[in-house]
């Protein structure tokens, strides 16, 4: 279990599924504060103040609209968010793939960013946010 | 997850490049004594031993005697945070692609 691997549906159109995957204000809406935009190459982050979260991006892929790719570098972590997009009658299967959590040095990042001990705060976070 | 100053400790114990070789020399035998580390670093066996002390400390390390030689191996557990960092990123990015369908649906 190296890796993070999830599949959704959407009703959706594949087109407003990779609006919504590229378009900094509703992926703000989503996903957390960004400036993001996708051209390969760009770098920018993600980040939510009230989780002290900052995430460092660099667009890798994009493929409109079936796939986008950028590293994803945030607390100890040093990753690959990949999204693939197959339009199935009108319909929209979205596959996430995070890869790259078992690089070595991992640990070692977590102490440059000071992050050690924070994920279990993120999680109540994101348990009560939940609720 | 352990508790902060073990993390702590752990990251110390990692932040530096010899005991990240001694680590990943580790990772690759069962069992390995203190001279066969030693070979293979320009130090001396007192200075490996110092960094193999900290390992030990973060426990990361495990020793014991046979005989008159000390013999090291690796206890990766503490570094089970990233498996952590995993289930965290499952739970994040099914949430926040809930709250994007229910977006899309509102539409």
């Amino acid at each position: 279990m190296a890796e993070v691997l999830l599949d959704f549906q959407f009703a959706s159109s594949i087109n407003k599924v990779w609006d919504a995957l590229t378009d900094p204000d509703t992926l703000a809406k989503w996903v957390m504060e960004n400036d993001f935009k996708p051209v390969v190459g760009h770098k920018c982050q993600f980040r939510n103040d009230e989780w002290n979260l900052v995430v460092e991006c660099e667009v890798l892929v994009v493929e409109e609209p079936n796939r986008l790719s950028y590293t994803w570098i945030g607390g100890p972590i040093d990753t690959v968010v990949t999204w693939t997009l197959t339009e199935e009658s009108g319909t929209t299967r979205l596959h996430l793939e995070q890869t790259g959590f078992e690089k070595e040095d991992q640990a070692y990042n977590g102490a440059k960013y000071g992050w050690a001990g924070k994920v279990g705060e993120l999680k109540k976070v994101l348990g009560e946010s939940q609720e | 997850m352990s508790g902060k100053h073990q993390e702590r400790d752990v990251y110390a114990a990692v932040a530096d490049p010899t005991r990240r070789k001694l680590l990943r020399l580790l990772a690759d035998a069962e069992e390995l004594p203190l001279y066969e580390l030693t070979a293979q670093f320009q130090m001396g066996r007192t200075a490996v031993s110092k960094h193999l002390a900290v390992l030990k400390e973060a426990g990361l390390v495990v020793d014991r005697k046979v005989g008159r030689e000390t013999r090291f191996r690796l206890n990766a557990a503490p570094l089970k945070e990233i498996k952590d960092w995993i289930a965290f990123y499952e739970k994040f990015w099914t949430e926040r692609v809930s709250v994007l369908k229910k977006m899309l649906e509102e539409e």
